[in-house]
Formats: structure tokens, C-alpha cells, sequence
């Protein structure tokens, strides 16, 4: 079963299409890659996920709801959390901090509970602090819950940013380049906390440049250009694919 | 005498602020209370705990702007607005005005509640700005609301105000000409704004406002209704004032527009600053201290500088030559503000190294 479904989804920029007619299906539990060139509509077609862009034409639905009109963080409650491209974690609050504001959504706590206090304030933020020091521990970061997210390195903020899309439990986890900047052993790590977080039910849709990373993560691949999807299939496919091959390497003259 | 209660509570905050054991920051802060309530007995007169009562309503003011401020990152400029609000419910629904004359405790209450509905109701026009747009927006309702109390002669006595306005009673028993209760009540109001205070930041609210604060994109791809907490931050901190307003009036027994212009929101800003802004400890310091300076200090080095001169000068008419002087000193040397809190400090640092490196 698609857990995500786009069709025919177009974004302009003016005159740019930025996203042209893109049709795309993610099953269900499936790690998906998408890939292109520096300015292919990648990044866009990840913001008009969560609606920090509205689409111009097509349909997007996630587990069968529309998309359409929807805010970003009513997204957010159809169970989809992301990371970004550059950072943007809570730099001036510790590691924990930014992992319990993933957990939002799971806690109920209203406005009365916070002024005062109560007893399932109380409770749900030992509950909240417990579940973000294991998912620190997931992501294999545990120990630097008191740090400021800021004054982390720069893998194990990546790391953290992970760990703060987990907190919401995600059923689809969009990772925006999430190989950049990190060295080789930072990057076999990281395939297997993609693994691992796979292994737990989330779908994970990820776009990412290190062809390696991706042809080894990915069970299938969606190559964009320009904005159109030129081609999709599985790993060896897409390696063969003439048009990918002329997309990064330039037409054969 | 002034000094010594202000010189104990400021140090008692900054211990409470150096010590890490939760014990001890408690001990401290039940040592503070106890002297502050039982001092009176035995040290000080009406003129002292009349500054300090005023100092009071100033913390209170301070750490209800500390919730839009420091914790939800709206810089608010016209956070006077509220504090007139409150004074007016009093002024109006306590006096001869309408011939009304509403218990002072209910209108404690209905003050807060009136405050924090009006707070919701200027955030809602502000929510989607950020930074300056905000700040200049929130100013011209800082100084809408005091010109609406100014123009509505009919109701507010226009230019005026509203004077002889009832003095409190409690049980039967009239406040009288004493300052005393309102001192009393000023404490109990600060402890009760502390005590929320640190329920928001721990909490699930507070956890939002941070994110808010450090980056509201990311802030909605967690799911945080951010439109709902911002009116929720707008709300809490003027229902602060709104009680604030409330003392304020009944101790002067007189409100007027003139009592609630800009310089009372920059002033409010100004504590924040100094104390450490999102700090709550720094916060009472902050404002403290520069009610203190203003009430306390200047007056009486004003009489020093005349006796001593026989002149006459107006220390007054250089207040907020002073400020600004305090508030640039603090700036260059201390921009975090006196007691910071750790992400204040971070970020300020972190920007000056920033800064450095390109």
C-alpha cells in the first residue's frame, strides 16, 4: 500500500517550474530515494510535503488524506516529521530540550496544566524526558542530553536533528541530505540508524547526493531534472538508466 | 533603609542563582520570603515600603513581559497597554466614576482576565510578524491604548483620569491610608507570578515557546500550533500586568493617561534587559534595581546635589539619560544581562565569535 502519493504535482517560481508534473508513489515501510543534480526540485518537492510551499497543480495525499490546504503542522499530525537541509535545530536550548519538542504531539498537557503544573504535566514530561534520552541513545548520541544543540559537532547535530523527527513517532520521516558534511564512518553509521529506523515502521524518504549512501540504503529511486522525474526504479536501474547518466554526466556528444 | 531590603533580596537572588542545589535555592528563597514579610515589624517606614511596593508591581510587570519576551521571543514594545488596562478596571469599576464600586479582590481577578483577553486580541493582528515588524507594531498599541483612555472623556475622565478611587478593604477592615497591605499583597502576587513563571518554562507551553523562539519553521514541522502558543504568551504575560494594573491604581488611588505611556513600556524592556532576559531570577533583579535607582537613588542624590549646592536642580528631567547610560554600560560590557540564563549567555557568545570568525 502507497503510504504517499503524488500526481502530477506541479510548483512555478514565476516563470521557474520548479516541480514539474512529478508523480510518485512511496509504499508503505520502503526506504525511498530521491536524487538529481544541484537544483533538480529536490528540497522544493520536500517543502511542498509540508506545505511550506503550496503545490500549483496535482494532488498529494499521505495515507490516503489530501494534503491540500493543509497546514504544516496539521501535516505534522498526519505523522510526517523532517529534518532540513541546512540544520535548524533549537541551537540555544540542550540536545534533550530539542528532542521533547518532537515529542508535542504525543503529549496532551493543555494550557491549564502548564500554568499550573499538575500531576499529568508533571507525568508526561518524565515520560517526555525519558523516551528523548533513549532516542538520543538511538541515534547513538547518548550523553550530550544537558549540551546545547549548538555547541555539538556537526555529525552529531545531524544526528540530533534525527532524533528530534523520531520523537513524533513519524509514520513518514522525510531526511533532507542527511550524508552531507558527515565523514565515511559518520556516514556507515549513519545507513544503519536509516536502517534501524526503517526496522522500526517508519517509511523514510530521503534525498541525499552521496550516490553510494543512497544506492546502498534505497529500495527504490526517483531521479529528478529540472524538476521532472526522469526516471524511477531500483538501485541497478537507475545506474544504468540513460537519461540519469546524461542528466550528470552530460549528453554524449 | 530602602537599601538594606533591596540590597537582601538582590543578593539572596544572585545566590539563588550561583547554587546548584535545589535544597539550598529553596532554603534561600524561604529565608528571602520570611524577611520581606516580617521585616516591616521591625525596620523600615511607610515611605520605604511605598518604593517597595511600587518595585513589587514592577517585578510583577517584568515577569509577565519575561513570558512574551524571554520565553516566546516577541519583542513587545507596547506592553504598558496592559498595565493601563488593569489600572483602568480598577479606576473605573472602584470609584465614583460610575458610581461602581466593585470589591478590589474580584477586580483583581476580572483585571487579569480583562488584561489577557485584550492581550490575545492586540497579539492576534501580530502574530505573523517577526522582530521589528513585531516591535513596531506592538508600540503603536502601547500608545493607541493610553490615547483611547485619553480621548473617551465620557468614561475615563479623559486627560484627568479618574481620581478618588476606592480604598480596598479586606474582611471589613479598610486599608486606610497604609501602604502596608498593598506591599503584602505586591509579595504574595510575585510569588504567585514566580511560581508560574517556572511551571511555563518546564513545561509542554514552555517547550513550545523555545521552539518558537529559536526557530519557528521548525517549531510547526513538530506539529506546535504556533499561532495558538504566541496568543497563549500574549495572554499570560498581560494578565500579569492586568493584576499589576490593579495595585498600582488602588495604592495611587488615581489613574491617568499620562501614567501609562511609551517610557513605562521601555522602561519594562529595560529591566529585562539589565536582569538577563528569559532568566526569571534576572528578571527580579533587573527590575529591582532600576526601580530602586528611579524611586530611591535619584531623588535623594537630587536633594544631596541641591543642599550641597543650593541649587535646584530636576534629576527627573535626566532619568532616561541614565537609563541610557545603564543600558549602554550594560550592553558593552554585559550584554546577557546581569544574571542570564544559559541560552541567553550561549547565544550571545556564540554571536560575538560569529562575528569574529567572518
Amino acid at each position: 500500500m502507497s503510504l504517499l502519493e503524488l500526481a502530477g504535482v506541479s510548483k512555478r517560481f514565476g516563470a521557474l517550474t520548479a516541480v514539474s508534473n512529478v508523480t510518485l508513489d512511496v509504499e508503505e515501510g520502503a526506504i525511498f530515494g530521491i536524487i538529481g543534480p544541484n537544483g533538480a526540485g529536490k528540497s522544493t518537492l520536500f517543502n511542498l510535503l509540508t506545505a511550506i510551499y503550496r503545490f500549483d497543480e496535482g494532488s498529494i495525499s499521505i495515507g490516503g488524506t489530501s494534503i491540500a490546504g493543509l497546514t504544516t503542522q496539521r501535516i505534522a499530525r498526519l505523522g510526517v516529521a523532517r529534518t532540513f537541509q541546512n540544520l535548524r535545530l533549537f541551537g540555544n536550548a540542550s540536545a534533550l530540550a530539542n528532542v521533547m519538542v518532537g515529542e508535542h504531539l504525543l503529549l496532551h498537557a493543555n494550557i491549564i496544566d502548564s500554568l499550573l503544573d499538575t500531576a499529568r504535566e508533571r507525568r508526561e514530561r518524565a515520560e517526555a524526558e525519558r523516551r528523548a534520552r533513549e532516542l538520543l541513545r538511538f541515534v547513538g548520541i547518548a550523553g550530550v542530553d544537558e549540551h546545547f544543540a549548538r555547541n555539538l559537532s556537526y555529525g552529531t547535530q545531524r544526528r540530533l536533528e534525527i532524533a528530534r523527527a523520531l520523537a513524533a513517532r513519524p509514520r513518514l520521516l522525510l531526511l533532507d541530505e542527511p550524508a552531507a558534511g558527515l565523514n565515511p564512518s559518520e556516514k556507515q553509521d549513519l545507513l544503519a540508524l536509516i536502517r534501524a529506523i526503517r526496522d522500526t515502521g517508519a517509511t523514510v524518504l530521503l534525498i541525499e547526493h552521496d550516490m553510494g549512501l543512497v544506492m546502498n540504503l534505497c529500495e527504490r529511486i526517483a531521479v529528478l531534472d529540472y524538476g521532472e522525474k526522469i526516471a524511477e526504479g531500483t538501485p541497478s536501474e537507475i545506474r544504468e538508466h540513460p537519461r540519469v547518466i546524461e542528466a550528470y554526466l552530460g549528453a554524449p556528444t | 533603609m530602602i537599601y538594606a531590603y533591596a540590597f537582601v533580596a538582590i543578593a539572596a537572588c544572585v545566590a539563588i542563582e550561583r547554587f546548584h542545589n535545589r535544597k539550598a535555592k529553596i532554603a534561600i528563597a524561604l529565608a528571602l520570603a520570611a524577611f520581606l514579610a516580617v521585616g516591616p515589624r521591625f525596620y523600615g517606614n511607610e515611605a520605604v515600603f511605598s518604593i517597595l511596593a511600587d518595585a513589587a508591581v514592577y517585578v510583577m510587570l517584568a515577569l509577565g513581559l519575561n513570558i512574551v519576551v524571554g520565553f516566546a521571543g516577541l519583542l513587545d514594545l507596547g506592553y504598558a497597554a496592559f498595565f493601563a488596562i488593569g489600572a483602568y478596571t480598577y479606576g473605573m469599576l472602584a470609584s465614583p466614576q460610575f458610581g461602581l464600586h466593585l470589591p478590589f479582590w474580584a477586580l483583581l481577578f476580572l483585571a487579569a482576565a480583562l488584561a489577557a483577553l485584550f492581550g490575545a486580541l492586540l497579539g492576534a493582528p501580530t502574530l505573523r510578524l517577526h522582530g521589528d515588524y513585531l516591535a513596531i507594531v506592538t508600540l503603536g498599541f502601547g500608545e493607541i491604548v493610553p490615547q483611547i483612555f485619553q480621548n473617551l472623556t465620557k468614561y475615563t475622565g479623559g486627560p484627568n483620569g479618574i481620581a478618588a478611587l476606592d480604598v480596598p478593604t479586606f474582611f471589613g477592615h479598610s486599608f486606610g491610608a497604609s501602604v502596608m497591605p498593598y506591599y503584602y499583597i505586591a509579595l504574595v502576587g510575585i510569588a504567585l507570578a514566580l511560581w508560574i513563571s517556572r511551571n511555563l518554562r518546564e513545561s509542554r507551553l514552555g517547550r513550545s515557546w523555545m521552539a518558537i523562539r529559536e526557530d519557528e519553521l521548525a517549531a510547526k514541522h513538530a506539529g506546535i500550533d504556533v499561532l495558538r502558543a504566541k496568543l497563549a504568551a500574549f495572554a499570560i504575560g498581560a494578565s500579569f500586568s492586568g493584576i499589576g494594573g490593579v495595585l498600582f491604581a488602588a495604592k495611587l488611588a488615581l489613574v491617568s493617561p499620562d501614567l501609562f505611556g511609551f517610557q513605562v513600556s521601555v522602561l519594562i524592556v529595560s529591566m529585562l534587559v539589565l536582569g538577563g532576559m528569559g532568566n526569571i531570577v534576572g528578571v527580579v533583579v533587573g527590575s529591582l534595581l532600576l526601580t530602586i535607582v528611579n524611586s530611591a537613588l535619584l531623588p535623594q542624590i537630587n536633594s544631596l546635589v541641591d543642599a550641597s549646592f543650593h541649587t535646584t536642580l530636576d534629576l527627573s528631567n535626566i532619568h532616561f539619560l541614565i537609563y541610557g547610560a545603564i543600558l549602554v554600560g550594560i550592553m558593552l560590557f554585559r550584554p546577557e544581562g546581569l544574571l542570564p540564563n544559559r541560552e541567553r549567555r550561549a547565544e550571545l557568545h556564540h554571536a560575538g565569535e560569529a562575528e569574529a570568525e567572518a
